[in-house]
């Protein structure tokens, strides 16, 4: 069904946005696993797509071929690079492994050509123009919201739990000098 | 020409989309997505209807799927490019040793 395809998009993008909402909300635990089902559903086949559609689905899924032990690997070798000239060669061997096998595997599936350089040029400029409107859409909307009204003070258990913090932690730095 | 306008305006439906979901997905009780959500709703009802205008004979449903969908093949081809910037800024930090400077 076609709208499978479409439903991956969803899944990957609404996954990616709750994941960076940060450990404040309790969504963000969520956006891993979204985004986990995307990818997995990007992978099952799918009828009754348009040409364009079927192309897209195709690029797609031999991009995340690549991209996904190319991904892993620069986390590795990230995380295996000298911090302090302390560097973790076994990290270092597995993650290079990974990028290069992924690097062939990009290689061998791309094949940039004029018409390929000039759509992706194109589109690009697409995204940025959208960027940019929603960029200035943020700063209107910044700029005519209404001043915060004043912050009510602290209720009693409040003054409580923050001075049993403050109380604490200057009793640890007493203890400490 | 056709195909690059197509996909110019298809990467315009894709981003505004994006935005749209994005905006769903972590909306929170701080944040005013009302202004935005509107703004990104017209810039794609402007895309859709110049697309429509350009093919004839194609209901919008049509008109996005196509084009969206070939603006993504077109934007998948820049992810080599930033995947291989990537390898080569990691490269240059998996060789390199800091100085030891004497305190």
């Amino acid at each position: 069904m076609w709208l499978q395809w479409w439903i991956v998009l969803f899944l990957l993008i609404s996954g990616y946005s709750m994941a960076r909402m940060g450990p404040a909300f309790d969504r963000s635990r969520f956006g891993f696993l979204v985004f986990f089902a995307g990818l997995v559903l990007a992978f099952l086949p799918t009828e009754g797509l348009m040409s364009s559609e079927d192309a897209a689905s195709e690029s797609l899924r031999l991009t995340l071929s690549w991209a996904i032990p190319g991904a892993i690997g620069l986390y590795v070798v990230a995380s295996g690079a000298p911090i302090y000239n302390e560097s973790n060669i076994f990290k270092l061997l597995i993650g290079w492994s990974l990028t290069l096998y992924s690097l062939r595997a990009m290689f061998i599936s791309w094949g940039p050509d004029i018409d390929m350089i000039g759509k992706t040029v194109s589109s690009a400029l697409g995204v940025t123009l959208t960027m940019t409107i929603y960029l200035y859409s943020i700063r209107i909307a910044e700029s005519t919201s209404s001043e915060d009204s004043v912050t009510k003070p602290l209720e009693s258990d409040e003054i409580k739990h923050i001075s049993d913090i403050l109380l604490s932690n200057v009793g640890d730095m007493e203890a400490k000098e | 020409m056709s195909g690059i306008i197509s996909v110019f305006f298809g990467s315009i439906i894709l981003a505004s989309m994006a935005i749209l979901i994005h905006l769903i997905s972590a909306y929170h009780p701080y944040h005013r997505p009302v202004p935005l959500a509107l703004s990104s709703l017209a810039t794609m009802s402007l895309a859709v209807l110049a697309l429509s205008l350009i093919n004839d004979g194609l209901s919008y449903l049509e008109i996005v799927r196509s084009s969206v969908s070939e603006s993504i093949s077109s934007l998948l081809n820049i992810l080599p490019i930033i995947y291989v910037s990537i390898a080569i800024i990691l490269l240059k930090v998996s060789l390199q040793n800091r100085i030891e400077e004497p305190l």
